[in-house]
């Protein structure tokens, strides 16, 4: 059963979320909300995201400042929890709408199919390790490789030169460009402000907001 | 797109095989499609990602090592990125992976 944890989809229509599911990803959503860390706290979902920036299948290291940095420089109440959008030239624009919203819920949306992309990587990287008797641990492993155009050229663990397929240069450059140049930083200086994983204007989003104007 | 190299340090998931399977089981989930499964597992790994992430930045700054809400420049992040010390990283990540599992799993029952 668990193998297939590296292959799902995080996606799923709300319709077809069984009760069971949906009651125990509420009570993790409660939890995030008890320590206001939940989808509307722009903070630590920005501190996460940059996070993941510098972890190829893991989780630690702080680039994540940089992420929240530049979302302040745009948003005005960033200590609060980023609850008041403004505009180009400074100007308030919004509190917490709608909009908001849509906008935590795609990155929420984007944190799972990442997680779910480096679940992929790090079966993957596991895998090409055994073929070659690497050894790995917790911690301390160095992964080195080389990427164009969204394929890996060249690949090492802790080393070592590993011979990659093509189909495993193609997986694993997918997988990175999925978690690390899909263009879906949603932070508001970002272009991507207010779209949607398919480029479309994000859920809530006001009908005079202008991806295109950020 | 340039050639990009990347060095990266791994640091393991959260959960190994074993103790995702025990959590599906502790919220009798085991009926549920394997898919459902993994969305909650992503889901926990997701809030835990977030816990450490929380914790991190609290001893960081309690420590003196950032200002709370002092925006940073990449080059202070770089810096700061290079101080931090690994093993207590990996200590501070077991920590919270267990206490935001047995939160998760107690909260159920």
């Amino acid at each position: 059963m668990f193998e297939s944890f590296k292959q799902v989809k995080p996606e799923e229509k709300e319709a077809e979320i069984n009760p069971k599911e949906r009651e125990a990803l509420a009570r993790i959503d409660q939890l995030e909300q008890d320590l206001n860390i939940g989808s509307g706290s722009d903070r630590i979902n920005f501190w996460v995201r940059g996070l993941k920036r510098t972890a190829l299948v893991g989780v630690i290291s702080l680039v994540a400042l940089g992420c929240d940095a530049r979302h302040q420089e745009t948003t005005g109440d960033f200590s609060s929890g980023g609850d008041v959008v403004t505009n180009s030239s400074g100007e308030i624009i919004d509190t917490r709408s709608e909009f908001q919203k849509g906008l935590a819920e795609e990155r929420q949306k984007r944190h799972m199919i990442e997680r779910d992309k480096q679940n992929q990587m790090t079966e993957k990287i596991k895998e090409l390790a055994k073929s070659k008797n690497i050894k790995l641990d917790e911690s301390n492993n160095q992964i080195e490789y080389q990427i164009n155009e969204h394929v890996i050229d060249t690949l090492k663990i802790n080393g070592v030169v590993i011979d990659l397929s093509p189909e495993d240069k193609q997986f694993l450059g997918e997988a990175h460009h999925e978690i690390y140049f899909d263009g879906s930083d949603l932070s508001p200086d970002s272009p991507e402000q207010g779209r949607n994983l398919e480029g479309n204007k994000t859920l809530g989003a006001p009908d005079w907001f202008n991806p295109d104007d950020f | 797109m340039a050639p990009l190299i990347g060095l990266i340090q791994t640091i393991f998931n959260f959960m190994d095989e074993q103790t995702k399977k025990q959590i599906i089981e502790s919220l009798d989930l085991k009926d549920l499609p394997a898919e459902a499964q993994v969305r909650v597992i992503n889901r926990l790994e997701l809030f835990l990602e977030k816990r450490v992430t929380l914790r991190l930045m609290t001893e960081l700054i309690a420590d003196g090592k950032i200002e709370k809400d002092k925006v940073l420049t990449d080059q202070e992040l770089d810096d700061l990125t290079k101080k931090i010390d690994k093993e207590k990283l990996t200590r501070l990540i077991q920590e919270e992976s267990v206490a935001g599992i047995e939160e998760f799993v107690n909260q159920h029952h």
